[in-house]
């Protein structure tokens, strides 16, 4: 057949096609935004989503059996891929140089759904086509077996499971938070304004930080900005070392990691308010000493610092936290079991299908946070989403593999 | 061994590669070329030492911070660079790629980290050095396909055969891009157990999701319009722009200021 020869519409279709509906869908979806005023609010849950699903696949291969229409090859071709996904890229492409906020971009761009891409109808009716034309091309490829299409099963296959899961799953995700202070017992997670009960609760025994010693720095009296020497780095408290910092040679003679002031020495102590001190010895080229004590701050005592000559004043950082967990019972309802365990950050805990997450604490009260924040999730659509992950590792490790041969 | 050890280890480093480079010119001499290639894969080991004994010093691994990712993107593309050039004989990959590991390193010097110990709890876990490393040498490789597309383009406009060279571009992107997949994998499996949710369009997300699209993109190009390697190599040398905008450009972005990403 002649190309040149072939007229818009005329089949077979190609990128001039391609490239009209994968617009034109953009476009719809911006309509739709604008009639509606907004975007697309929920994916439906169980079991309306399942049977979504069920029903698209059926389709899927029904249609590609069935229907002898040019279409169907068009939409497993290649040319529809490359336009489908070019659009679709460039969706994406504006939702990362866009700030994502409806409230702080112009009326027009909220309009269109250009500051909420991921929840707007341009995303849904863009995505919906890729995953249609995807749906095709597997189809289309995996007629016989051999270890080539085997990987191209994986990685088509992986990549749709995970979009179609994913987005459709979401209608049952829940992602909530609990707040719980030391000795209560919190069944409600909160979600902004909302409140739902829990099939369990927590009772938050004892949260507790470990932090990193806080580091020594000067600060200049002029600027009151810290003044660092690049490659020498962050001088770290540890008791006995010694620090070159301009030209004061700094000893740690003393390091208390929880401690308070008493009359006029700072003394060990772990109650409640703590703070790290150091006792220190500054001389500098001129001979001159300053000895005394400076302390990190908190909520309930300001930090202390000392001045070293003229230029600078001597004092220490806020530590960062190296660990923070909290140790909890967990109640199962209505069984009334009870779970002691520890949850911290990348160490998550299941129950009764919800996994809950150290996700924070009270951050002005800092190392004596009585309080934990914890995130609670719902996911079960997840090990669906893990299957197209592992499918899509699998046929990424041939492709590693063999190149492209 | 501390960041303060870093100059020197930089003189040396750099001195073995220039000079390693500069002995490829004069071309076929097979005694100076082994000279050469001592002294570039010499430069590499040194680098190489230098982290090492710094991971072991700062006890912690060494990925947090944009300075040690670049002494990780510096010997990842010293390491394909030489073994490229023992399999494809070109004396342009090797100079690329050592004098682009050089430059890695020499922005260290210009801008040297403050050494610093600590790594946040949410770092802590084993999935952070998998998902940083097949990153950087995705990155790695993908640089490289980089390479190729703009010695392509120049082979095409000077109607010289592309044959070899569209050749190696479509390997090396098929194994950056795999790496890339691996990184967005992991990280979303990371992502799960640290804050409950293994995709929330976090900027450095969203644009490792675009970087994955146009590197896709360029796959099926090259499946479906094999013959027009003049529009492959545009393509190759363009989509690179995007990595960069992922990998560094979201620092300086309207849109991800509030990225967990941006260090």
């Amino acid at each position: 057949m002649d190309k040149s020869k072939r007229t818009f519409w005329q089949n077979p279709w190609n990128y001039k096609e391609g490239f009209t509906i994968a617009i034109a869908l953009v476009i719809v979806g911006f309509l739709i935004e604008i009639i509606s005023g907004k975007g697309f609010l929920k994916m439906p849950s169980w079991p309306v989503n399942a049977i979504v699903i069920v029903l698209f696949i059926a389709y899927l291969l029904i249609s590609s059996i069935i229907i002898k229409h040019p279409i169907i090859k068009f939409l497993s071709s290649i040319s529809a891929s490359i336009s489908a996904v070019t659009v679709f890229t460039i969706l994406i492409l504006i939702m990362g140089l866009v700030p994502q906020n409806d409230s702080k971009m112009p009326d027009f761009v909220a309009k269109i759904g250009l500051s909420h891409v991921k929840s707007s109808y341009a995303y849904l009716l863009s995505s919906t086509y890729l995953i249609t034309i995807l749906g095709y091309t597997i189809i289309r490829r995996v007629k016989s077996f051999s270890l080539k299409n085997l990987a191209f099963f994986f990685n088509h296959a992986g990549l749709w499971i995970i979009l179609v899961t994913a987005s459709l799953g979401s209608g049952d995700l829940y992602r909530f938070k609990m707040v719980v202070n030391e000795g209560n017992t919190s069944m409600e997670a909160i979600d902004g304004k909302n409140v739902y009960p829990m099939p369990f609760g927590i009772q938050l025994i004892d949260f507790s930080i470990a932090p990193y010693p806080p580091n020594i720095l000067l600060y200049s009296k002029e600027t009151k900005e810290p003044v660092y020497e690049k490659t020498k780095g962050l001088n770290e408290v540890i008791e006995g070392a010694t620090y070159q910092m301009k030209n004061w040679k700094v000893k740690i003679d003393k390091y208390l990691p929880m401690a308070k002031m008493k009359t006029k020495d700072f003394n060990t102590d772990t109650t409640i308010g703590a703070v790290h001190a150091v006792y220190l010895t500054a001389i500098n080229s001129e001979k001159d000493t300053v000895k005394g004590w400076i302390s990190t701050g908190n909520i309930f005592f300001n930090n202390a610092y000392i001045e070293l000559g003229e230029k600078y004043y001597i004092a220490m950082t806020t530590p960062s936290p190296k660990e923070y967990k909290s140790l909890v019972n967990i109640y199962k309802m209505p069984e009334g079991k009870v779970e002691q365990t520890t949850i911290s950050v990348n160490k998550p805990v299941s129950v009764k299908g919800w996994t809950i997450y150290q996700t924070g604490f009270d951050e002005k009260m800092g190392r004596w946070s009585t309080q934990s924040v914890f995130d609670v999730v719902k996911d079960p659509w997840l090990p669906m989403v893990y299957i197209g992950i592992f499918m899509m590792l699998l046929g990424s490790l041939y492709l590693l593999w063999t190149g492209k041969k | 061994m501390t960041w303060q050890e870093f100059p020197l280890f930089f003189y040396i480093t750099s001195t073995l590669w220039i000079i390693g480079l500069l002995l490829q010119i004069p071309g076929k001499r097979t005694t100076i070329k082994i000279i050469s290639e001592i002294l570039i894969i010499a430069g590499t080991l040194t680098i190489i030492t230098f982290t090492i004994f710094l991971w072991i010093n700062l006890g912690r691994p060494v990925f947090r911070t944009l300075g040690e990712t670049r002494l990780w993107y510096s010997i990842f593309l010293a390491i394909i660079g030489i073994v490229m050039y023992y399999r494809w004989k070109m004396r342009v990959i090797i100079a690329y790629c050592i004098l682009m590991a050089n430059l890695f390193i020499f922005i260290n010097l210009l801008h040297p980290d403050v050494f610093d110990k600590t790594l946040m709890p949410a770092l802590q876990s084993p999935w952070f050095i998998p998902h940083v490393v097949v990153y950087i040498i995705g990155y790695a490789f993908l640089a490289f396909s980089s390479l190729m597309g703009i010695i392509g383009l120049i082979q095409h406009i000077n109607k010289m055969n592309t044959d070899k060279t569209i050749k190696i571009a479509d390997d090396v992107v098929y194994i950056g891009f795999a790496f890339l997949t691996f990184g967005l994998l992991f990280g979303a499996l990371w992502a799960k157990e640290a804050w409950g949710h293994y995709w929330t369009w976090d900027p450095k997300e969203t644009w490792a999701f675009i970087t994955w699209l146009v590197y896709l993109l360029y796959i099926h190009i090259r499946i479906k319009h094999k013959s027009k390697t003049g529009f492959s190599f545009w393509t190759l040398s363009f989509v690179f722009v995007f990595l960069l905008i992922c990998w560094f450009g979201i620092n300086y972005l309207p849109s991800a200021s509030n990225s967990v990403h941006v260090y």
